[in-house]
Parts: C-alpha cells; structure tokens; sequence
C-alpha cells in the first residue's frame, strides 16, 4: 500500500485556507497587544508569497519553452510529437499554474491583512475588511480550484462580520496551518521543479549542440571578447570556423546548462528554506509569542534574483522569436 | 529525490542527449521508427511520473527502480560502444519497457 498521508496536495492546502481565512483575526487579536508583530508577519508573509507565485510563473514559461522545444525536436530529428505528448506537458503545467494561483490568494490575502493590521480607526477597519472580502470573492476565477472560490467567497463575508465583531483570537492557528502545510507540499515537490526546470535545458542544450553539429550556429560572437574592446566586427560563420569552434561551442554550452540548473535549484532551495522561515514565524505569533523579526527572509534575494535572471532570458528569447 | 523520478529521468534525459548520434547509426527505417517510439514512451513516462503524486516506498515499486538502475547501466554500455545498432535498440527497447512498468504503477 501506498503512504499518502505525508503528501499534502494543492486541494487540501486550498481547503485550509478556504476554513481559515478566519486568519485576519489573527492579526486583530495581536493588535491588541503585538499589532507591529502581526503587521510585519503579514507583510514578510505577502512577500514571499510574491516570490513563490513569481517562482511558479516562472516554471509555467518553462513548460511553454519545453512544447515549443519539443516541437522543434520534432521538425529537426523526426521524433513524434502528437496531441497525446503535448496533453501530458499541458497537464503538468495545469498542475503548477494551481500552485502559482495558490500563491497568488495566500499573497492577496497577506497584503489585505498587513492593511488591516494597520488600520487605525473602525472606518479603516471596516473599508480593510471590505476590500479583502472582495479580493477574495474576486477569486473565482481560478482554474481547477474546485470549492475553493465559493468557500473563500464565504470566508470573506465571515471576515468582514469577524472584524466588526472582534472575535479573532482563534483564527491565528488557522494561518500557522496553511503556512506549514505550503511550507512542507513545497519541500515534498522541490525535487520535481528541479527536474522539470533541467529537463527543459536537456532538450535545448541537445538541439544546441545538433545546430552546431550541422553547422547552423554563427560562433561569431564567441570571439567578441578578442573584437569588441577594438570595435572590431566578429567574423561570419565559416566552415573552418566551425569545425575549429565545434569543441568550444559545445563546451560554451555544457558550461552554461550547468549554471542555469544550480541557479535554479539554489532558488528553490532558498524558496523552501523561507517558506519553512516564514512558517515558524506565523507560528511564534499564532503561539502568543514574540516575532521580532522585521525584514522578509533573507532567503528570498536569491529566489528574487533567479526570476529577475530567467524573466530576462524567456523576454529575450520571447523577442528574438517574433523577429 | 524520489528514486522513481530519478530513475525515469535519468533514462529520459540520457536518451534526449544522445538521440541525434543514435538515430545517425540507424541503418534502416525500421529502425529509426524503432528507436524514436521508444523515446517517446521514455519521454511518455518521465511525465506520467511528473504528474503523479511520487510515493514510492511501495516494494514493487523499489524492485523496479532498482531494474531500472540495471537497466540504465547497460543501455550506457550499449550506446557507449555502439558497434551493432540492432543490439543498442534492443537494449533501449527493454530499458524503456522497465520504465513503462514502473509508471504505469505509480
């Protein structure tokens, strides 16, 4: 038999949140006390579930990148590539695409709750309540969530009652439960990015190497370190050229795979590491006690990093494919 | 990593990288056919198992990452020498099956 119980799937994660959203009392009942404690945890919170819908929005492009690659591998190598194939790729990225709108909530839930938290008269109070009720309501539109939209949709209006009438205390075990349960289905996938992200550049560094073998690459741009300080124009590709650069080139692009796939995984890494971060934090408040940290985690710089450098790359490659 | 993705991985993106040089010393269309069926059911597999909730402490499950592990050793010999290409298709043909088999169970 198969032990499941360790997983924690996406649905059970969106049912969590969906059962407590109740989670902004959490925030309500430390304003009484460590209201800058609940703003900050709230804020770092949003952060980095910006970061983590930044992570999978970035996943979602590989999974593009890999069907255009694969077709690709099919004009240049003759290897089939049929609606089956293309279904199954299609489907992985439906599975990260629930992941990437899952952080999008808890991140829309998390910036609602640092505005709350910070409200000061019950005129603030109230227009914060009602704007996250809406921006969860707004959630409907989410593919494949199932009960999520109409659960969240309720918990919403509850909210808005919650906060009027200050029966919150409870709900700070809710938050700790949704943060350790994304934290952990994080930890159980970071081998399946990592292996998503590498099978991507495989396919590209092996069509890579095939442009080379027949020719197809201009290396002229390998020589700009020797031209460009002089303003001196690379040479166009010639067939001495290439066979003399084959090895080179090659080596160019074994080196460059490799960087990009300890880039990501150095990413993922630190993403685990701060949602793990960022679990124990909402615990400490959800426990009545002190959070005295102030900033996001640290972690976070090099995930960020990584989405700037790959944002980058697919733009580049998005421009050079519409020329 | 779960070894069952590790393993289907491992088959796949050894297959991706050397795909070009095998289907070179392909000497027939048959064989071509042969040898670009069995990367797609590779390719076919390594997603099936990406889509899969990966739990493998199952015990039928371990004996066959362990056939794969084999498996993989010899497609690396086959291709690594390639003198008869009918033998090397073989090879793949019963690699890529281990690696249908322990999809389909995940």
């Amino acid at each position: 038999m198969k032990d499941r119980s360790a997983a924690v799937p996406v649905a059970v994660i969106r049912r969590r949140i969906c059962f407590s959203t109740l989670v902004v009392a959490l925030m309500f009942t430390t304003a009484c006390k460590t209201s800058e404690d609940a703003t900050a945890a709230a804020s770092q919170m949003a952060t980095t579930a910006k970061d983590l819908t930044g992570y999978y929005s970035q996943m979602d492009t590989v999974l593009d990148n890999t069907i255009q690659l694969n077709e690709l591998q099919s004009v240049l190598l003759g290897t089939s590539f049929d609606q089956q194939a293309r279904a199954q790729m299609k489907e992985t990225q439906q599975e990260i695409q629930k992941r990437e709108d899952l952080a999008k909530c808890l991140q829309n839930l998390s910036d609602e709750f640092s505005k709350l938290t910070g409200a000061r008269t019950s005129s603030d109070v109230q227009q914060a309540a009602g704007k996250l009720g809406s921006a969860i309501s707004s959630l409907g539109s989410l593919p494949g969530a199932g009960a999520l939209p109409t659960g969240l949709g309720e918990a919403g209006k509850e909210i808005v009652t919650l906060v009027q009438e200050h029966k919150e205390r409870e709900a700070g075990k809710a938050l700790d439960a949704i943060v350790t349960a994304l934290s952990k289905m994080y930890q159980q996938e970071t081998s399946t990015y990592d292996s998503l992200y590498s099978q991507d550049l495989v396919l590209a560094e092996s069509l890579a190497k095939e442009l080379v073998k027949r020719g197809w690459v201009s290396e002229g741009e390998l020589f700009s370190p020797i031209t460009q300080p002089f303003g001196l124009a690379p040479p166009a590709s010639t067939p001495e050229i290439n066979k003399i650069l084959k090895a080179y080139t090659e080596q160019q692009i074994e080196d460059r795979m490799a960087d990009q796939v300890a880039a990501e995984k150095k990413a993922s890494d630190c993403m685990a590491k701060a949602l793990d971060e960022m679990s124990a934090r909402i615990h400490k408040l959800a426990t009545d006690k002190v959070m005295d940290e102030r900033t996001a985690p640290v972690t976070l710089s090099d995930v960020e990093k990584w989405i700037e450098t790959a944002t980058t790359a697919t733009s580049t490659t998005a421009a050079s494919g519409k020329d | 990593m779960a070894s069952s993705l590790q393993a289907l991985q491992d088959q796949y993106f050894y297959l991706t990288q050397n795909l070009s040089d095998l289907k070179d010393k392909c000497e027939t269309k048959d064989q071509v056919d042969a040898l670009l069926a069995q990367y797609a059911a590779s390719r076919s597999n390594y997603f099936s198992c990406i889509n899969k909730t990966l739990q493998d402490d199952d015990p039928d499950v371990t004996t066959l990452v362990q056939q794969m592990n084999t498996e993989q050793k010899s497609l690396k010999t086959a291709v690594s020498q390639l003198g008869d290409i009918a033998t090397v298709i073989n090879v793949i043909t019963e690699a890529v099956k281990v690696g249908t088999k322990l999809a389909s169970i995940l």
